[in-house]
């Protein structure tokens, strides 16, 4: 950047300290020169001048976010020990080198963070995060200092961009090879990974696990495994992510099947992407294939007057059947919110014969809900049991997006403040005070079926849990 | 298929299955390529509409009419828009536009009928249109739906009734005229069929806010008949003592006092099991759910059935004590039934708060 601009502008400022647009766009020109920590002096100075000035919020923002922007320096590229992606963390650290607003504390200590919020979040107190924040420190006390960059890796960045990069010239109907559209991998996560829900594990194991892990078992009983597993809920209570857990859990492949991947435009492709998904289960057995939100896609055919939709349950009907032991090692799950609009057929004994419900967070799950979307951000002197107890009745992405609101809160009043400050439990509870349970209409359309459905047995697990939740 | 059709086919697709989001991404791409498409707008007008938008439907349908003045289906989706958004006169003239260009089609004549319906004014012309609908399409049960809205709008309940029966023979898990047919039963004063069809409407789609809201309507149909007896026995009791000092005194036809009040509980208690067995012959099966469903979907509700309970018992209490032990309870009865009457109130105020 062209510093003879950059002194004449600071000149200008000097001379008229409160001409906002003359501070933005040194500011603005800081950014784009690297000097981040001066861009944020300039963006704070900005917004105590216009708190409401959105321009000046943006750079604050960008300038904040600017060490996760940049490429990726040598220092961190080689921490062995993945720096969380706490972004005020190094920022702090940054803006204690110049003098200005920003400076958290009168200490002239070169790394405050460090020693700081010590006793309120544990994260902090491990030396090798303290450090880890150092470099980014140093990098913008001096922005100037050019950053060398290491020898450029051609073949790992041809295998970044390998899927990016589309031929330049394309068939006009290519030929797609079945199971291409399809991602599967391999799961590391295990129920072990999924905090509390103990009853859901059991019934997990008592249902599905237990027999699958016990052959010998299964042959002395004559236990067949034809057959998947429905998980119902609330929706955001976790069923993905317990589905990925007993493929770990199995040691399996997990394939997963959203309605986008089955969905079609050209009529017959969506029965050849159901047919597709199941081939490729069997190839890569042991696999569990995932489809979520069953109920669009295996909606009631009575329901549904669109004939394209039909093939596609008929087709999973048929997939779901197999012939002799097609469907060796493949363990079909599925996820929906309405149970009680998948169609009938394919909740028939040898399909989707086995259910799970699968309830908001009970208190153990949400300490760890929060924890884990907590424990990367810059948060001191948080009560977890506290907030657990505070957030009965809300699903996991309602504790992660109050997680999100909670950042917000200590983001903007940084912005506004000129200082940057952790997020408390104070901005944690103001975000669970607004937000509402996602949960409750799921909850009032579970107690109509339950109080005017046929008493079947179907939904006897769903009867206890509202009877216990007093809604009904 | 060509691409094209493809494109709008996905759409429906997801429509179909209640998902204008995606229908909306789908079409997305299609309308990049073919933003002349009137057809594709219309789609992303309809899925605007199910996504609760019938500002951007009509905004899309409008560039649709745009693009092809005589496309009828664009007018329908415009008049169907403004409709929603309150627009009633300009409503009426997008439907009669989409009619002049396609009287042949029976939706063309039931969108004319479903502006008026919509804006709680039937004009002749919305009648003679729902008629038309039907001699065009008479195994269409929407054509049939809307004859019998527009019935149901007269306060016609032969006609409405008659019309919605004939929607269910086509269709008879048709949400709609099981709703509508149900209402009708209720305005008619037929609480327990009526309840009978809103607890079937919620078996089939336990998700229906309107089922629930009707269901608690029939609830309060039945217990403002209760507390209609109840205040009757209770006027006839107060004005039938209020000029007596002496216990011995005779009311009516020589009766002591005691007995007066025995029989007039009894002729109470027998109005009111006389209106519960009516209920629950006409409710069937169903009967059971209604019942128990009434404390779980409105607790107002049930506050008011127990003031009812404990009203009924008071004044079964005073056949059996003192002339003034029981004045007094008499007394505590009538605060109960002007507890009810509050709970009304309540009810009726929550239900404006909530619109």
């Amino acid at each position: 950047m062209d510093e003879p601009l950059l002194s004449s502008l600071r000149r200008a400022i000097d001379s008229s300290p409160n001409d906002v647009h003359l501070r933005l766009h040194l500011g603005q020109l800081l950014l784009k020169s690297g000097a981040a920590a001066e861009a944020i002096t300039m963006a704070a100075s900005v917004l105590q001048l216009a708190p409401e000035n959105t321009d000046a919020r943006q750079l604050m923002t960008d300038a904040l976010a600017y060490p996760a922007n940049v490429a990726p320096s040598p220092a961190a590229a080689v921490d062995p020990e993945p720096v969380p992606s706490a972004p005020i963390a190094p920022t702090t650290a940054s803006v204690s080198a110049p003098p200005g607003a920003l400076t958290p504390s009168p200490s002239p200590s070169p790394s405050p963070e460090a020693d700081r919020p010590a006793a309120a979040e544990p994260a902090r107190t491990d030396p090798s995060a303290a450090d880890a924040a150092t470099p980014f420190a140093t990098e913008h006390a001096t922005p100037a200092a050019p950053i060398t960059p290491p020898d450029f890796d051609w073949s790992a960045a041809e295998n970044d961009v390998h899927d990016l990069a589309q031929p330049m010239f394309v068939d006009s109907s290519p030929t797609v090879a079945p199971g291409t559209s399809f991602d599967i991998e391999r799961s590391v996560i295990t129920l072990a990974d999924v905090g509390g829900m103990k009853s859901i594990k059991d019934r997990l194991n008592a249902a599905f696990l237990a027999p699958l892990k016990n052959p010998e078992l299964r042959k002395l009983y004559a236990k067949s495994l034809k057959g998947g597993l429905l998980m119902y809920g609330p929706p955001g209570c976790g069923k993905t992510f317990i589905a990925r857990a007993v493929a770990g859990e199995l040691g399996a492949h997990f394939l997963s099947v959203g309605l986008a991947d089955i969905l079609d435009p050209m009529l017959g492709n969506s029965e050849q992407n159901v047919h597709e998904a199941f081939e490729l289960a069997r190839r890569e057995a042991p696999c569990v294939i995932f489809f979520d939100e069953i109920d669009a896609l295996g909606q009631r055919r009575s329901q549904t007057r669109n004939s394209a939709l039909r093939g596609t349950v008929n087709q999973l009907l048929t997939e779901l059947d197999g012939v002799a032991d097609q469907n060796e090692g493949v363990f079909v799950l599925a996820a929906t919110n309405q149970p009680w609009d998948v169609d009938p057929a394919l909740r028939r004994p040898g399909r989707f014969d086995r259910t799970v419900l699968v309830l908001p967070p009970d208190l153990e799950a949400r300490e760890s809900i929060f924890r884990y979307h907590l424990q990367h951000r810059p948060v001191e002197g948080i009560e977890l049991q506290a907030l657990a107890r505070a957030s009965g009745g809300l699903s996991g992405a309602d504790i992660a997006y109050v997680c999100e609101v909670a950042a917000e809160r200590a983001l903007i009043d940084s912005a506004a403040s000129g200082t940057v400050r952790m997020i408390t439990m104070a901005d944690v509870q103001g975000a669970l005070k607004e937000v509402a349970p996602s949960t409750s209409s799921w909850l009032d359309s579970a107690r109509n079926v339950v109080l005017f459905g046929d008493d079947d047995g179907t939904y006897a697990e769903l009867k206890a849990y509202l009877k216990k939740a007093k809604r009904l | 298929m060509i691409g094209e059709d493809a494109a709008l086919a996905h759409a429906r697709t997801y429509l179909s299955i209640g998902k204008p989001v995606e229908a909306l991404r789908a079409l997305a791409a299609h309308l990049a390529t073919h933003p002349d498409d009137d057809r594709g707008l219309c789609l992303a007008s309809q899925a605007h509409l199910v996504a609760g938008e019938p500002a951007r439907a009509l905004e899309t349908a409008q560039s649709a009419a745009e693009l092809s003045a005589d496309n009828e289906w664009a007018w329908r989706l415009i008049a169907l828009s403004l409709s929603k958004l309150g627009r009633h006169d300009d409503a009426r003239q997008a439907a009669q536009t989409a009619l002049g260009l396609a009287p042949q089609l029976w939706v063309t004549h039931a969108q004319v009928a479903q502006v008026d319906i919509a804006a709680r004014h039937i004009t002749p012309a919305a009648e003679e249109a729902a008629r038309h609908a039907v001699e065009l399409a008479p195994l269409e049960p929407d054509a049939h739906l809307t004859v019998g809205n527009i019935a149901l709008a007269k306060r016609q309940w032969a006609d409405a009734e008659r019309s919605f029966r004939a929607a269910l023979t086509l269709a008879p898990e048709h949400a709609a005229a099981r709703n509508n047919l149900s209402l009708v039963m209720l305005r008619q004063g037929r609480a327990g069929s009526a309840a009978a069809g809103f607890v079937d409407i919620l078996a089939a789609d336990p998700g229906s806010a309107v089922a629930v809201r009707n269901l608690r309507a029939v609830a309060a149909v039945a217990l403002r008949r209760i507390h209609f007896i109840l205040w009757v026995a209770f006027a006839v009791v107060t004005v039938a003592f209020s000029g007596n000092r002496d216990p011995g005194d005779s009311a009516v036809y020589g009766l002591v006092w005691t007995d007066f009040l025995a029989l007039v509980a009894v002729v109470a208690g027998i109005f009111v099991v006389v209106y519960i067995v009516r209920l629950r012959r006409a409710a069937g099966a169903r009967f059971a759910q209604f019942v128990q469903s009434v404390p779980r979907i409105d607790r107002l509700l049930t506050a008011w059935a127990g003031l009812l309970v404990a009203d009924f018992a008071l004044m079964v209490a005073a056949c059996f004590t003192s002339v003034y032990v029981a004045q007094l309870l008499y007394l505590l009865a009538g605060a109960f039934l002007v507890a009810g009457s509050l709970v009304v109130v309540a009810r009726r105020s929550r239900a404006r708060t909530a619109n």
